[in-house]
């Protein structure tokens, strides 16, 4: 079978808009959350969110930002970092066997949202015509492959919070089948928009905002938890068959080992322990890995209370009392829903390639329900790492895990 | 100033092209604005002249003079209206 390697990654998060940034502050367990205010006028009450301070202008000349949705963009400034830190170049005819897998919970959605308030607030009927290919869901997907020259294949996945670790796991697949022999992978959101926001108040998941500290209000796996943390960003990884990365020298910060995935059929929100626990041992077999290699689980640690504790009975499912350190990065740069597999599994990238385990912060309340070494003191050296696993659960029962290893 | 000189400067800060490069009588794709790009085009000429151009005549219209003469034919018919009414 194909090996496959991650040669280069790209991100732009609530924590950092490049590689560099987002590796610092994640490690550092530095938050980038913070307290919005309330919008009255749309009974959007004040919570706190994972939002980038984006400036399009940097990135795009204004033609070209105007026909792209928040989504689209964040994609291409994540996707153009990746590639350039693959040092990909493609010829003409590697061009028709390199493809993109991309995933988003809600593709457009500021730019669905800005066609209603002019349908059904303003009443104009003057929505853009662009609105049509901004919001759909696989524009980001076509606006990179547009912009790269990506002729091979193509796949958009939508399935909430998991939708970019299927992505990836997909890409992974496609090399594998000999489909593709580059793939752009991982995926963007870019949801906070005032509809979504307030669905997700109404439905009554999200954190409590911490009074003292706003940005402290997302705590994975403490008894103090309350919530999840809505957040937005991108983040793009350039996978490769092994032997062609070899062969032009790329660096190789890892090997994509391993993909599994499952459906509780259970719940439409509520999680169960046994459907992660089958996608955890699939993505293990799939990488041809004992639990007892694992060295690292970035878990999917929303913070809220049955989630995190369910997590953890899944984890003892697979794992036994040998349970690897785990941490939830959620706590620093929230929830990206469906760039929240990418960008954790980006933080399981980084703890092999840098040997360094990055924390789960704001937890100093242990709950007795979640019993795990969660890497609460701060990041921890690891040495010789050599295989991280990433879960990525969704709303709807569907789950995801990934799964690296060192590249030697 | 004009109609057809107003268009050609928003034409050229919208699709970052030097006014003085513009060729009004030239085709639009000649002058880098596609279909899609038309549609939106036009939709931001609508509001910024508050009219509404008529889509029957949409397709005849190939050039940045054929759009000005047609809004200005529909600023006439408006002030016509406006004054009739």
């Amino acid at each position: 079978m194909r090996r496959v390697v991650i040669t280069g990654a790209g991100v732009v998060s609530p924590i950092g808009q490049n590689l560099a940034g987002y590796s610092e502050a994640v490690i550092a367990g530095r938050s980038g959350l913070r307290l919005l205010a309330a919008v009255p006028d749309v009974g959007l009450e004040p919570l706190v969110v994972g939002q980038v301070d984006f400036d399009p202008a940097r990135h795009f000349s204004r033609p070209q930002a105007k026909q792209l949705d928040r989504v689209a963009q964040f994609s291409l400034v994540a996707a153009r970092e990746a590639v350039r830190h693959a040092g990909l170049e493609l010829n003409e005819s590697e061009r028709d066997r390199a493809g993109i897998y991309w995933g988003t919970g809600l593709g457009g959605a500021g730019t669905l949202e800005e066609g209603y308030i002019q349908l059904y607030r303003e009443k104009t009927g003057r929505i853009r015509p662009l609105s049509v290919v901004m919001g759909m869901n696989n524009a980001a997907a076509a606006q990179i492959s547009l912009e790269m020259g990506l002729r091979g294949p193509s796949q958009t996945i939508s399935n909430a919070c998991a939708s970019s670790a299927m992505a990836i796991g997909e890409g992974l697949r496609a090399i594998r089948r000999g489909d593709a022999q580059v793939v752009i992978v991982g995926g963007a959101e870019a949801l906070l928009t005032p509809s979504i926001m307030r669905g997700w108040q109404m439905m009554g998941t999200l954190a409590r905002t911490d009074p003292a500290n706003p940005e402290r209000s997302c705590k994975p796996f403490a008894a103090d938890r309350s919530g999840l943390v809505l957040a937005e960003g991108a983040v793009a990884l350039v996978l490769e068959d092994e032997e062609r990365a070899r062969h032009r020298g790329a660096p190789i910060l890892a090997e994509l080992a391993g993909y599994g995935s499952s459906s509780d059929a259970v719940h439409i929100s509520r999680p169960d322990a046994a459907g992660q626990v089958r996608a955890m041992r699939a993505a293990l077999a799939d990488a041809r890995l004992a639990p007892t290699e694992i060295g690292y689980v970035n878990a999917h640690g929303t913070a809220t209370e049955v989630g995190d504790a369910i997590e953890t009975q899944a984890l003892h499912g697979v794992f036994g009392d040998s349970v690897p350190p785990v941490s939830s990065t959620k706590a620093v740069h929230g929830h990206l829903m469906g760039a929240a597999g990418a960008v954790e599994f980006l933080a399981g990238i980084l703890a092999l390639h840098l040997e360094v385990l990055p924390p789960t912060a704001h937890l100093d309340h242990p709950d007795p329900a979640c019993d795990l070494d969660y890497i609460a003191a701060g990041a921890r050296a690891a040495r010789g790492l050599g295989a991280i696993l990433c879960n990525s659960f969704a709303f709807g029962g569907s789950n995801a895990v990934l799964v690296a290893r060192r590249y030697t | 100033m004009n109609t057809l000189e107003t268009i050609k400067q928003y034409a050229a800060q919208e699709f970052e092209v030097k006014s003085e490069e513009i060729d009004v009588d030239a085709p639009f794709e000649q002058i880098g604005i596609d279909s899609l790009g038309l549609v939106e085009f036009i939709f931001e000429l609508e509001d910024k002249f508050d009219i509404r151009l008529d889509a029957s005549k949409a397709d005849g219209l190939k050039t940045l003079r054929d759009l000005a003469n047609h809004i200005d034919e529909l600023i006439t018919q408006k002030a016509t209206c406006a004054e009739s009414s």
